[in-house]
């Protein structure tokens, strides 16, 4: 009996003893090891973006992910036991109109014994833009008048929408088009196969600009439909056209462009403090926005009103033929350009050409028009499924596409919107993926 | 004494060689086959000017014919022209003359022009064999014929309007179609009282069918014609008793049926000739409802009078005219109840009378009285719609108007449009209307062989309008129009006196020499102008100097022929009275209401045409030489002659300046009136908008504006620089190869051109665009050259030519058929823009495109882009200091670059690299193919095809240096072909 609880003892004292010995780097009485990471956030050395509180990283290892948030020095700490983890950071900001998007991964980060709480993991922050305000709608082709005897043109509009999760503000939302006025245009920039203007990272705006009077701003989900020709209400002589007597915005300026048949006087429900105004360097009484193809795009200017940018002869050049100030254009550069569009007629398959480079635009979309056709965003099913507001709410079964070309997400967005979801369009800088020809326009619906 | 007597003898002999005893000829004209009598055939003595016109029995006298050797010409319609020459040394009681009928039997038949011998100057006749041969229908395409000339392939009346222009080629400065006088049995027709165009007389409505002959003098013509400055196309058409004709012509987009018959009154009533024609051709003959119709109709009346006693009286009373005009309102496939229509009403009056007075003080009077009465009426009716109510402007004073509906005020200035869909009817009323008067003597004289003739006449001819212009048949639709009444402007009254001397003498042995010279002088006289009354004279002179005729050895006939003239040329109603211009600014717009009605007020400036003191009348000079020669029975014929036109009508702009006040919307934002109380008010006279409250519950407010300065437009017609042609025309007619029945004719011409403009002329070169700060462009820059009118980078151009056609006929009298090849080659064509000054350089290189600045002067053919720079340039706020540009934009480009930018929108520019190199344009050649087969006495069949080959070959252009196929080029004529059909009975 005396030789058990001796063994019963020793077993005791060996059980306990690992207990004392583990926990010797923690308060509390743990026993497992842990160690203090420090991870920094390193911003892209170009750029205004400073360090903020709040971003969440997130730091994956052991098959555990453990989140922390930064500090105003961009800053966070983890403490974790040892394993090979990989930090994650990704963070939104809004600036400007532009949804600036910050990606930073690092994976390998091995925490062992020899772990100094000293050490700081850095992630490198890598940016991407995606403008805020998307061009949602471009109607441009024109329909049939009622006793057809040919196509009505003059009800040219846009719908710039807030596509982000953030209010954008903007101090002035600019209007231009690139030279030529249509992609099948024998004359035209390239030069041995490329665009003049390739590398030099700025875009034509041929004969003049639009610019709103004041800032402009948007909640999330909301739009503004800007008229581009008459800001009346079309319908109650064509039929097939639309009501512009409601919009948002209209262009409006008779002191550059004073066109009767283009510009009647707005409809008086528009404030004047809402039209926008023109600066011409071409020629010409109208603006003259194609209703074969254009290539539409929304810029803000930076720095210089756009007055003081459209009028600056610094800027200008004429494309295209030379000497001919029919064909003036301002450069605009590419940073200005929150969204544009390229469009391509199906009656010019084989003589189209793009105007904008591939980080403006790397696609194209096709319309046919004078048939009161309309080009329209795709909707991002996926994100769009996934905002929490939605359920219930998203109508499916969209029929509205054009000639083979349909939303690939099936959603119905005007339908979805009336209903009360929030849609979020398609936006990869890509008119190929992110539109498609509309059997009508969306103020039609 | 001896001296005396012999003196007086000398001078005794001299009356009685200079007043030459006097018979009488009698004859008759038979036809040659059947021997019958052939009455009212003219005889005519040239060289006396002595005719007659055969009576019912085929028999003429004419009394006191100078004895000596004459040439007698017996002519009737159907029959060849018979030519003899007659020695009278006692009376002839009883000459026979056979004449022969014209057709395929005989031989000598022509199917080309025929250069015309006994003239002293370049012209052309073209007979009625020709005419069917080539199948001509619309007249404009008989100066193809010319030698060197080009066919076209479609004569459609429907598609081309083409003028006939002689001895010069397409997009020349110096109007030369205008300056081609067109003749039609006496009466000449105009294209003075057009008031939109400058250009030669219409020819469409002209019966093709119905020709006789077609004369053509390219040279210096007599000074009987005047109001011309590059030739006259006179044309006969049928007289007297003919058989009927039945023609019926088919060509894939014409076709045309003609009939035409004259008959002998009897006895002492004359003859009457009428002819009636349809010709209808489509411009599409897949649609072939957009048509041009020509109903053409003529009756000739002639009869003689007084014929027994020796001195005969001719009357001929002709009333011809067109019903027709061009029409798509069938069209299926224009949209619903829209189309164009435009009459083309032609009808022409005239009444001649030639005296024989045969005294030894006058020889011949004529008479000549002819009215053209035109209507062109013009109808479009269009379809229109809108959404918004528009403004259309009828402001016709300077001042501020506010639009309003047309309910309201249907006399308003500016009218609002309808909204919605309605049609609307556009009428163009042009009724040209000319009168003449035409008086003539000669007076034919003989001493020995010497033969003189003295002509001396009077015209007068006046030309207006009597259309209302562009009108609309209801305001309510008619668009921003002004009216414009061509029944309000005065006539214009042209007084003309010629004198002309024809000397004709022996030199030597066997040559002789004739000589003609004249004078003209135009009085031109329009009632209320400015331009008031202005005369010009006309000198001409030619002279043929012939070596010998006829002579047994190589070079049978060799005769020489010169001259040298100046034909004035009267300007039309365009430059004499160019219509008023307007300018509209809007001044201020305001919102749209529910149903879309806008406010709108617009600043209206009218300016009229500018008056121009030193505005001259436009001539040529004219400078001919040629020779024409007979070797070994080869005809051969060179004529070369140099043009040029002085002072050629030309319009240019002047700008005024003038500012108007323009309130926009950041103005009206200040008012504090709220928007839907507001009431708008412009004053008429200094453009400041107030605004009232319709509730009265604020004071009415003035808004505040901005004073725009700008310029308004003002055309003044001015005079060009000389443009300068010259040319060689050639044909040589070999002799016949009498094994083949066939004739080889080699016809060519060598054509130059050189036109250079040197004129100032001002020019806004933005004018609808503004500067960098934001105001309308205030500079004017004056640029020397002009193209046309307008500024650009050339001045001017040069063009050569070569084309050379071969035809080969062949005429088959026993088979009576004549078939003809004809290959036409255009051997050289060479084309330069100009940009130069006589003096020197007016623009330079510029090494890239994008510069304005260069130094280099040597442009021509350099493959880079060119620019030329204003002279100077003026300010708005001071338009009468001159800046000179060059000097002033190279400071402005170091010290002050605003002016800089605002300067280069001055500098013209090429819009390409390669637009001053020249453009020879590579040989090309294409064939025709006509064919004459006569069957019996009573039917002609004619087949023609247009360049039959229809060969896809290419031409290059050396300017561009492209390649571009034949295949409908208009560089050979389109490939066409038509059969004609004509009876006889």
């Amino acid at each position: 009996m005396k030789k058990n609880s001796l063994l019963w003892i020793l077993a005791l004292i060996i059980g306990v003893a690992p207990l004392f010995v583990s926990c010797s780097d923690d308060d509390g009485g743990d026993f497992y090891p842990t160690y203090t990471v420090k991870v920094q956030l390193v911003y892209p050395a170009s750029g205004d973006i400073a360090p903020t509180e709040g971003v969440a990283v997130t730091l994956t290892g052991n098959g555990q992910t453990y989140s922390a948030l930064t500090d105003n020095t961009g800053a966070c700490l983890f403490i974790v036991p040892n394993g090979i983890y990989e930090a994650a950071a990704s963070e939104q900001r809004a600036i400007d109109g532009f949804t600036h998007l910050l990606n930073g991964v690092k994976s390998g980060i091995a925490v062992t014994g020899q772990w100094n709480a000293a050490d700081v993991v850095s992630i490198e922050l890598t940016e991407s833009k995606a403008g805020q305000i998307v061009i949602k709608e471009l109607y441009n082709g024109g329909c049939p008048k009622n006793d057809g005897s040919g196509q009505y043109q003059y009800d040219k509009y846009a719908v710039l929408y807030n596509n982000s999760n953030e209010t954008a503000t903007l101090e002035n939302i600019c209007i231009g088009m690139a030279d030529p006025y249509n992609a099948n245009a024998s004359v035209n920039n390239y030069v041995n196969g490329e665009l003049s203007y390739a590398g030099a990272g700025y875009t034509p705006a041929i004969n003049g600009i639009w610019y709103t009077q004041g800032a402009v701003t948007l909640a999330p989900g909301e739009q503004i439909v800007v008229a581009l020709t008459g800001a009346i209400d079309h319908t109650l002589t064509y039929t097939y056209s639309v009501d512009l007597s409601e919009a948002d915005y209209c262009t409006y300026d008779i002191a550059d462009y004073e066109n009767t048949s283009y510009y009647p006087t707005p409809s008086d429900k528009i404030p004047v403090g809402n039209y926008m105004l023109a600066y011409k360097y071409g020629k010409g009484n109208a603006w003259p926005l194609s209703m074969v193809s254009p290539a539409f795009y929304i810029f803000t200017t930076k720095g210089v009103t756009p007055e003081a940018f459209a009028s600056n002869p610094d800027y200008h050049y004429t494309g295209g033929k030379e000497g001919n100030i029919v064909y003036c254009c301002a450069k605009v550069p590419n940073e200005w350009i929150i969204d544009a569009v390229e469009v391509f007629s199906t009656a010019y398959l084989d003589t189209n050409k793009k105007r904008f480079t591939d980080d403006v635009d790397a696609g194209s979309v096709l319309l046919t028009n004078k048939l009161g056709h309309s080009l329209y965003r795709n909707v991002d099913k996926e994100a769009t499924e996934a905002l929490p507001g939605n359920e219930g709410k998203l109508v499916y079964g969209y029929g509205l596409g054009v000639d083979g070309a349909t939303d690939a997400s099936g959603i119905n967005a005007e339908a979805s919107l009336k209903n009360g979801a929030r849609i979020i369009y398609k936006d990869t800088n890509n008119s190929t993926n992110d539109f498609h020809e509309r059997a009508q326009a969306s103020l039609k619906d | 004494m001896k001296r005396i007597v012999s003196v007086t003898t000398l001078l005794l002999l001299c009356c009685v060689a200079a007043f030459p005893q006097r018979y009488k000829i009698e004859g008759k004209v038979v036809d040659a086959k059947e021997k019958t009598a052939i009455a009212y055939a003219a005889v005519y003595l040239p060289d006396s000017e002595l005719w007659a016109i055969t009576d019912a029995d085929g028999t003429f006298s004419i009394e006191q014919v100078p004895a000596g050797v004459a040439t007698l010409n017996v002519r009737h319609l159907g029959y060849v022209t018979y030519n003899t020459e007659l020695t009278i040394d006692g009376n002839i009681g009883t000459l026979l003359v056979p004449l022969q009928k014209s057709n395929l039997t005989i031989d000598g038949v022509v199917v080309t022009a025929q250069k015309r011998s006994d003239e002293e100057t370049t012209s052309y006749i073209i007979d009625r064999t020709t005419l069917d041969h080539a199948q001509v229908i619309n007249i404009s395409s008989i100066s193809t014929l010319l030698p060197g000339g080009k066919t076209v392939g479609d004569q459609n009346l429907a598609t081309t309007d083409a003028r006939i222009a002689l001895r010069s080629g397409s997009g020349e400065l110096g109007n030369a179609s205008f300056g081609t006088a067109i003749d039609i049995d006496g009466v000449r027709l105009q294209n003075n009282s057009a008031t939109d165009e400058i250009k030669g007389a219409d020819v469409r409505n002209i019966s093709s069918a119905n020709i006789e002959s077609v004369e053509i003098v390219t040279g210096i013509p007599s000074v009987e014609y005047g109001d011309l400055s590059n030739g006259i196309v006179k044309i006969n058409t049928r007289k007297g008793k003919t058989p009927l004709h039945i023609d019926v012509a088919t060509e894939p987009k014409t076709k045309q049926v003609a009939l035409s018959k004259g008959w002998d009154l009897g006895g002492r009533y004359g003859t009457l000739n009428t002819s009636f024609e349809r010709t209808k051709s489509v411009s599409n003959i897949l649609s072939p409802y957009t048509a041009y119709d020509r109903n053409a109709f003529s009756l000739v009346y002639t009869n003689r009078f007084n014929e027994k006693s020796g001195h005969p009286l001719l009357l001929t009373a002709n009333v011809a005219g067109n019903i027709g005009g061009y029409d798509s309102k069938a069209d299926p496939d224009a949209f619903r109840e829209t189309y164009t229509k435009n009459r083309d009403y032609s009808f022409r009056g005239s009444l001649k009378l030639d005296w024989l007075l045969n005294k030894s003080w006058i020889t011949n009077l004529s008479l000549m009285a002819s009215a053209v009465y035109s209507d062109k009426l013009s109808k479009t009716k269009s379809n229109e719609s809108s959404a918004s109510t528009r403004p259309y402007i009828h402001t016709v004073e300077e001042g501020y108007f506010v639009a309003s509906k047309y309910d309201e005020n249907p006399n308003a200035n500016i009218i609002l449009s309808p909204t919605g869909y309605w049609y609307r009817m556009n009428y163009t009323d042009s009724k040209p209307i000319d009168y003449r008067i035409k008086i003539k003597a000669d007076r034919a004289s003989r001493w020995g062989a010497v033969h003189n003739r003295v002509m001396l006449g009077a015209e007068w001819t006046c030309n207006g309008n009597n259309g209302r212009g562009t009108y609309y048949d209801d305001m309510r639709y008619a668009p921003t129009w002004r009216e414009y009444r061509y029944d309000e402007l005065p006539f214009m009254h042209n007084y003309a006196f010629y004198l002309e001397d024809r000397l004709r003498f022996p030199v030597g042995k066997e040559s002789f020499m004739q000589v003609t010279a004249g004078i003209r002088s135009d009085v031109t006289s329009i009632g209320k102008s400015e331009y008031g009354t202005a005369a010009a004279f006309s000198p001409r002179m030619n002279a043929r100097y012939t070596l010998w005729e006829n002579k047994e050895q190589l070079v049978s006939t060799l005769s020489v022929y010169g001259g040298v003239g100046k034909s004035v040329k009267l300007p039309s109603f365009e430059v004499l009275y160019p219509s008023p211009t307007y300018s509209d600014k809007l001044a201020f717009a305001s919102a749209s209401t529910d149903d879309n009605t806008s406010y709108y007020a617009y600043y209206t400036i009218p300016s009229k045409a500018i008056y121009n003191p030193q505005l001259e009348w436009q001539h040529t000079r004219q400078m001919e030489l040629g020779i024409e020669a007979t070797v070994n029975g080869t005809d051969i014929s060179v004529s070369a002659f140099y043009n040029k036109t002085m002072n050629p009508y030309m319009s240019v702009y002047e700008y005024t300046p003038y500012s108007y006040k323009q309130t926009t919307q950041e103005h009206l934002d200040a008012c504090a009136i709220p928007a839907g109380d507001r009431l708008y008010q412009i004053d008429r006279y200094t453009g400041i908008v107030t605004v009232h409250d319709r509730s009265n519950a604020m004071q009415p407010q003035q808004l505040a504006y901005k004073t725009m300065n700008t310029f308004k437009s003002n055309v003044r017609y001015t005079n060009g620089s000389p443009v300068r042609r010259y040319g060689i025309d050639w044909v040589v007619d070999f002799a016949r190869i009498n094994s083949l029945n066939t004739t080889v004719r080699l016809d060519g011409k060598y054509y130059h051109y050189k036109g250079l403009d040197e004129t100032v002329c001002a020019s806004l070169p933005s004018s609808a665009s503004t500067m960098a700060d934001g105001n309308p462009y205030k500079y004017i820059g004056y640029y020397k050259g002009t193209t046309s009118g307008s500024v650009s980078v050339a001045n001017g151009s040069l063009s050569r030519q070569l084309d050379m056609n071969v035809t080969i006929t062949t005429h088959i009298p026993k088979v009576r058929m004549i078939l003809s090849v004809r290959v036409e080659g255009s051997i050289y064509n060479y084309k330069q823009a100009l940009n130069e000054f006589n003096d020197g350089a007016r623009g330079f290189v510029l090494e890239e495109a994008g510069d304005y600045y260069g130094s280099d002067t040597d442009i021509y053919n350099r493959g880079k882009y060119v620019a030329v720079y204003p002279l100077y340039y003026t300010t708005w706020e001071a338009p009468d200091v001159k800046i000179p540009f060059a000097e002033r934009f190279l400071w402005a480009r170091q010290h002050d670059r605003a002016l800089y930018n605002e300067l280069a929108k001055m500098v013209i520019k090429t819009n390409t690299a390669y637009y001053f190199n020249p453009a020879r344009i590579s040989s090309s050649f294409a064939a025709n193919i006509n064919l004459t087969k006569e069957i019996g006495d009573y039917a002609t069949v004619t087949f023609f095809a247009k360049n039959f080959f229809h060969h896809t070959g290419k031409i290059k252009n050396s300017q561009t240096g492209l390649e571009s196929s034949l295949f409908n080029s208009s560089a050979i004529p389109k490939f066409y072909y038509g059969l004609s059909l004509k009876l006889k009975l």
